[in-house]
C-alpha cells in the first residue's frame, strides 16, 4: 500500500508542467468557489442584518394580517396584555411601535413615507438607527417635543438639516387627514438607500397621536440576547398571545424573499460547486488520459510484477486525490487570504451595483464563510475530481498485461 | 517428456517443486489489420522444477508468446497451462496477480524498471508487494545487490540515473530477491556488452544450482543457449527441438 502511493505521490512530478496547471485548475476552481460564496454568504448575511436590526427586530408581534398589508386599521388594541406576556419571557428586550404611511414635505419637496414612532430607549436596544446619527441627536430624550429623525438621503432631497421643521401628513383612522410639524432632531445614515427614503422617526405618543391610536400601538418588536433562541422564543410568544388574535412572526416569516433565498442558498452553493467543477472535472479525466497512456508499458510492468488491477486503480485516485489536495491548498490560501482583507475592509461594488440598496443592504458588501461552505467544497472537489478518475483508472486497470508490456 | 533428466541439485537445497506443463497449446492473435496470426500450434513442453531452459529461435517463432503464456501473462487461444500445480487458465485477473507476484519472477529485455522508484526501492517492489517488513527487505535488497555486483551508492538513484547495465542489474536483483520458483527472462541479455551479460548469466547460473530456482529463457543469445542445460527450438509456432546439453 504504501509503495503505491510512494509511486503515486512521485508520478504527481514526472511531469511538473502539467501537474501544476492541473493544481492551478483546481485552486482559481477553488477560488472562484469560494468567492462566490463568501459574497453572497455576506451578501445574505448583510441582508439578515438589515432584516433584524432596521426592521423590528428578530421577532415582532402584530394585529394579524399587519404583515401582508400593512393597514392603520391593523393595530394592537390591547397593548397592555403583549406587555405582560412579553414581562413573563426572559432573556428579550422589546420596544413598542406605532408605524403607519404617511407624507413629510418642507418647504423643498414632498416624500412618502413610513412614519415610525418610537419609545428611543427602548427602540435603541431593537434598532441601530440610534447608533447611526451622523447630525444631531436621537430625540432629545424627556422633552416630549415634536420631532422626527430623518435620513440623510432625505434630508438633502427635502433640503433640510437639524433644527429645521417638516410636515407630517397621514390619513388617520377615522379618514380625516392629520398633520403636525417636526423639528429634525437628528439624521442617520444606515447604508441602505432604499430603506432611508422610506423611514422616519418620531416619538412614539406623536405617532399615536397623529393615527388617533390613543394608546394602541402598530406592534412590539423583539430582539433575543441569544438569536439561537429566535424559533423557541417564537413559540412561547406565539402560544401565549394566540387568543388575542396577533401573530407573532420572526424576521424570516416577515421577509418571504429572503427566507426563500436563505432556503435555497445551500442548494444554489451546491449548484455552483457542481457546475464549476465539473468542467474541471473534463480536464482532469482528459489529464489522466493522458498520462495512463503514456504509462501503458510501466503499468503492463507493474501488472506483470504482481500489481492487482485495484492497486493500479488505487495509484490513480491516490495521484488525483494529491493533485486535488493540493489544488485545494493553493485555492483555499489564496482564497483566504484575500477574502479575510475584504472580510475586514469590504468591497465596495458602488460603481457597479448601484441597486443593492433595494435589498437593504449598503454598496459595500463584507464576504463571510461558514464551516459549512469549506466542509462542502473540500468534500463535493474531492469526490467530483475522484470521479473524473474512475474511467481512466478503470481502463488502466483492465488492460491486458501483455499488450501493455509490448506498448511502446 | 524427458524432463526429469535435466533436474539440477536443487531439490537437495530446497523444496522446490515448481514445473511448468504446457499442453496443447495453439495461440491464435489477430495483428494491426485483424488478419489472424497463429503464433503457437499444438505446443506441448514440461520443464521440472531447477531446470535451466533456454527457449530459442527467430523473430516471430512464438518465443516470446511461449514465455508470456508460461508466466501467465497472455492466455492461450486453447490448450492448458500448468505452472507450480496452478491451472492458469482457471484463474482470474486478480487471481494470476497473486499468482505472480508469490511464485515467478520476471526478466525483460528492456530493463522495465519503474521509472519514478530509486534502484533499490525497484529491487525491493515486490517484497513490498508480499508484505516482507523493512529490515529483511533491506537485508536481501543488499546481499543480491552486493552479489549482482551493484555498487552501495547506486542504490538511491533512479533509473534514468543508471546505465543499461546497471539497471538490467537492479532488474534481476528485482526478479531475484523474492526468492520466486521459477524465473521467466525474456532475452534478458540483448541489450547488454557481452561482459555484462556474461556476469548476469553467472549469476542466475549460481541461483539455479545453489538455491535450485527454475530458469527458462527466451534468447537469440548464442551464449545463453549455449550454457542453458536444455534448448528448446521454436519455429513457426512448432517445437523443432528439444536436447540435453552437455
Amino acid at each position: 500500500m504504501r509503495i503505491i502511493l510512494k509511486i503515486a505521490w512521485r508520478n504527481v512530478w514526472r511531469n511538473p508542467r502539467r501537474s501544476l496547471v492541473l493544481i492551478t485548475s483546481i485552486a482559481v476552481g477553488v477560488f472562484g468557489y469560494l468567492g462566490t460564496t463568501a459574497f453572497s454568504r455576506g451578501f445574505l448575511d448583510q441582508m439578515i442584518d438589515s432584516a433584524i436590526n432596521l426592521h423590528g427586530g428578530h421577532i415582532m408581534v402584530a394585529a394579524k394580517g399587519f404583515n401582508d398589508n400593512p393597514n392603520i386599521r391593523l393595530f394592537i388594541r390591547e397593548p397592555g396584555k403583549v406587555v405582560a406576556a412579553l414581562k413573563r419571557i426572559e432573556g428579550i428586550d422589546s420596544a413598542p411601535l406605532v408605524s403607519v404611511a404617511g407624507m413629510v414635505s418642507s418647504s423643498e419637496g414632498a416624500a412618502g413615507v413610513l412614519i415610525n414612532g418610537v419609545v428611543p430607549q427602548r427602540e435603541s436596544r431593537i434598532t441601530v438607527i440610534s447608533r447611526s446619527i451622523i447630525e444631531g441627536d436621537y430625540f432629545l430624550s424627556g422633552t416630549g417635543a415634536a420631532e422626527i429623525v430623518i435620513s440623510r438621503a432625505l434630508a438633502e432631497k427635502l433640503n433640510v438639516t437639524v433644527g429645521e421643521k417638516l410636515v407630517l401628513m397621514i390619513s388617520d383612522l377615522d379618514n380625516n387627514i392629520s398633520s403636525g410639524a417636526y423639528q429634525v432632531a437628528g439624521i442617520y445614515d444606515v447604508s441602505s438607500s432604499d430603506f432611508e427614503k422610506a423611514n422616519v422617526y418620531v416619538t412614539c405618543e406623536h405617532a399615536q397621536a397623529l393615527a388617533g391610536y390613543g394608546d394602541a400601538v402598530t406592534a412590539f418588536s423583539v430582539k433575543a440576547l441569544d438569536p439561537r433562541r429566535v424559533p423557541k422564543l417564537k413559540k412561547q410568544l406565539g402560544e401565549a398571545l394566540a387568543p388575542e388574535r396577533l401573530e407573532v412572526l420572526s424576521w424570516r416569516d416577515r421577509n418571504k424573499l429572503l427566507d426563500l433565498a436563505l432556503s435555497l442558498y445551500d442548494f444554489s452553493l451546491f449548484v455552483t460547486i457542481l457546475i464549476l467543477f465539473t468542467a474541471i472535472a473534463f480536464s482532469i479525466a482528459n489529464a489522466f488520459l493522458m498520462v495512463i497512456y503514456e504509462r501503458i508499458h510501466e503499468l503492463g510492468i507493474m501488472m506483470a510484477n504482481g500489481v492487482l488491477p485495484r492497486k493500479i486503480r488505487l495509484m490513480l485516485y491516490a495521484e488525483s486525490f494529491f493533485v486535488t489536495l493540493l489544488g485545494l491548498g493553493l485555492g483555499f490560501g489564496i482564497s483566504l487570504a484575500v477574502l479575510s482583507y475584504w472580510s475586514v475592509n469590504g468591497l465596495d461594488l458602488a460603481d457597479f451595483a448601484s441597486g443593492l440598496g433595494t435589498f437593504g443592504v449598503g454598496s459595500v458588501i463584507y464576504p463571510s464563510l461558514a464551516a459549512f461552505d469549506i466542509v462542502l467544497g473540500v468534500v463535493v472537489i474531492n469526490l467530483i475530481i475522484l470521479a473524473s478518475v474512475i474511467y481512466p483508472s478503470f481502463k488502466a486497470s483492465r488492460f491486458e498485461v501483455v499488450d501493455a508490456i509490448r506498448f511502446v | 517428456m524427458q524432463s526429469d533428466l535435466f533436474k539440477n541439485n536443487s531439490e537437495e537445497n530446497g523444496p522446490m517443486s515448481s514445473s511448468v506443463k504446457l499442453q496443447d497449446i495453439v495461440k491464435i492473435y489477430e495483428d494491426h489489420n485483424k488478419v489472424p496470426v497463429t503464433a503457437l500450434q499444438q505446443v506441448d513442453i514440461a520443464v521440472e522444477a531447477g531446470e535451466f531452459t533456454a527457449i530459442a529461435g527467430p523473430s516471430g517463432s512464438g518465443k516470446t508468446t511461449l514465455l508470456n503464456i508460461m508466466g501467465g501473462l497472455d492466455r492461450p487461444t486453447s490448450g492448458t497451462v500448468v505452472v507450480a500445480d496452478e491451472d492458469l487458465n482457471a484463474l482470474d485477473r486478480n487471481q494470476l496477480a497473486e499468482f505472480r507476484l508469490h511464485t515467478l519472477g520476471f526478466i525483460f529485455q528492456a530493463y522495465n524498471l519503474i521509472p519514478v522508484l530509486t534502484a533499490e526501492e525497484n529491487a525491493e517492489f515486490m517484497l513490498l508487494l508480499q508484505g516482507v517488513p523493512a529490515p529483511e527487505r533491506h537485508e536481501r535488497v543488499r546481499t543480491e545487490f552486493a552479489s549482482l555486483g551493484i555498487d552501495a551508492d547506486l542504490l538511491h538513484r533512479r533509473p534514468n540515473q543508471l546505465s543499461g547495465g546497471q539497471q538490467q542489474r537492479v532488474a534481476v536483483a528485482r526478479a531475484l530477491v523474492s526468492n520466486p520458483k521459477l524465473i521467466l527472462a525474456d532475452e534478458p541479455t540483448a541489450n547488454l556488452d557481452s561482459k555484462t551479460g556474461g556476469v548476469l548469466l553467472d549469476k542466475m547460473k549460481e541461483m539455479n544450482e545453489k538455491k535450485g530456482v527454475t530458469f527458462i529463457f527466451s534468447t537469440h543469445d548464442p551464449v545463453v543457449m549455449q550454457r542453458a542445460r536444455r534448448l528448446v527450438y521454436l519455429r513457426d509456432g512448432h517445437i523443432v527441438e528439444d536436447k540435453i546439453q552437455p
